[in-house]
């Protein structure tokens, strides 16, 4: 890669996002499933990045111009600031994919982060979840604390194959929590309630841990 | 090694089995190089500061024909507004359960989610997707889950309110295949104070035409606030009287 100091949006765009394409490549499989789909929505999402960059920069950096985001970066640190691209461009990612899917998704992605705390407690669904896990605040959360009580065994050879039978958002919300992303930046990063987290994934864990039962 | 390292170490499994599956997938060497060219000259269209209005160099400007235009345009939509209004009948003279089972099935479209394998999960995709969780209340019945596995489904409104269809096979795949080969559609209805006569109280068979010549058998019937209408196509000797 090209160490010299960008001065552009677009080489800045691509020196601190390269890093993060094959990462973004792998959420979009794993929301899509297919490959090409997949490059598709990889590049319509590093595509509006890069239109978003300015916007990016000046929110979060109170940087104007390219040479005051490349200041602000060198004083960020590199790595810090790459990470934060990565969830950002994960992001668009889902709002890209969502919006190609149609009026409900997009309904399911004006679910506000604001009421996570009130949907933790009410998930229906969260009875899988360890109680003493669901009644942690979110910031002391993470998947080795809450895990442990049904994320035991390692999966079997068929694994795959039911895999593929999970919707979008649960194999999303797998990859994340492979990714050793915790339940509060999976809740951030897709937009849902962090109950809605924790009962996904325990349900999409038990679907790929034995055949599929009715 | 303790009890408590060892079980992290098993908790860590399903992790790592789908850590590397996934980690055996990239960006191809030729998408990178294409992309990279694609970033490098694509036009960023940088929101510029909006440049500060001298008032002493803005030209005066006469808003009359504006203002005209606009309240000419505004009478002329308020007039056919007005015309449709009262042009249009308040009962549909079409039958709104044969409208139902010609609307196309989660087979058409891309589906919304999946029930295959998880035929409770209903309630919990709402809770999902929607914030309001008054938004569609409803289980699939247990009637229908004694005979039929759920499978794709979508959202879509129907009479302005939110419904779903959803894919159902038959539990039994050998009487399917002796039967019919098509999957039914279960579409569940939200039901307004208006659309609630659409849908009888008790369960009721009823025969309609379909596309393509086929005939469809619909069992409608209603629960709460809640329509349902399970659409089988059956042959066309089963629908001769």
């Amino acid at each position: 890669m090209n160490n010299s100091l960008p001065t552009t949006w677009n080489h800045l765009f691509v020196q601190y996002s390269e890093h993060a394409w094959d990462s973004l490549f792998r959420f979009s499989v794993s929301l899509c499933k297919d490959e090409n789909e997949a490059e598709d929505l990889v590049q319509q999402t590093l595509l509006k990045g890069l239109q978003a960059l300015p916007t990016f920069f000046k929110n979060n950096y109170a940087a104007e111009t390219v040479e005051d985001a490349v200041s602000s970066a060198g004083r960020q640190g590199d790595s810090e600031l790459r990470a934060h691209l990565l969830n950002w461009l994960l992001k668009i990612c889902r709002n890209v994919f969502l919006d190609s899917r149609g009026r409900a998704h997009r309904k399911y992605s004006h679910f506000s982060l604001d009421d996570w705390q009130e949907e933790d407690n009410q998930d229906a669904t969260g009875q899988t979840v360890s109680s003493a896990a669901a009644s942690q605040h979110p910031t002391e959360l993470n998947l080795s604390d809450a895990e442990n009580a049904f994320f035991k065994d390692a999966l079997d050879d068929d694994w795959k194959e039911r895999f593929e039978h999970l919707n979008a958002r649960q194999r999303s919300i797998i990859y994340l929590a492979a990714e050793d992303y915790s339940y509060k930046e999976i809740a951030q990063l897709l937009e849902i309630p962090i109950g809605t987290v924790m009962s996904t994934l325990s349900r999409a864990i038990a679907k790929l841990k034995k055949p599929a039962a009715t | 090694m303790t009890t408590d390292n060892k079980q992290n170490q098993q908790s860590r499994a399903w992790k790592s089995q789908v850590s590397a599956f996934y980690g055996e997938k990239s960006v191809r060497p030729a998408f990178r190089d294409s992309l990279r060219e694609t970033l490098l000259n694509t036009p960023v269209f940088a929101a510029e500061p909006e440049p500060k209005a001298s008032l002493s160099a803005a030209p005066a400007r006469n808003w009359w024909p504006a203002i005209l235009l606009s309240s000419l345009v505004s009478a002329a939509v308020a007039a056919s507004v007005t015309f449709l209004l009262v042009a249009t009948p308040f009962d549909d003279p079409a039958d709104p359960i044969a409208e139902l089972t010609q609307l196309p099935g989660p087979r058409v479209y891309p589906p919304d989610f999946d029930l295959e394998g998880d035929s409770l999960a209903m309630q919990d995709i709402v809770f999902d997707l929607f914030a309001d969780k008054d938004f569609f209340v409803s289980k699939l019945p247990a009637q229908v889950l004694a005979e039929y596995k759920p499978s794709e489904g979508r959202f879509f409104s129907w009479d302005g309110e939110p419904a779903v269809s959803i894919q159902m096979n038959k539990s039994n795949p050998q009487e399917l295949a002796k039967l019919n080969p098509d999957p039914a559609t279960l579409f569940i209805v939200k039901l307004s104070e208006k659309s609630q006569r659409k849908f009888p109280k008790e369960k009721t068979t009823r025969k309609l035409a379909g596309k393509a010549g086929k005939m469809h058998k619909v069992k409608i019937w209603r629960e709460g606030k809640y329509g349902y209408a399970m659409v089988q196509s059956v042959a066309v000797t089963e629908s001769t009287p």
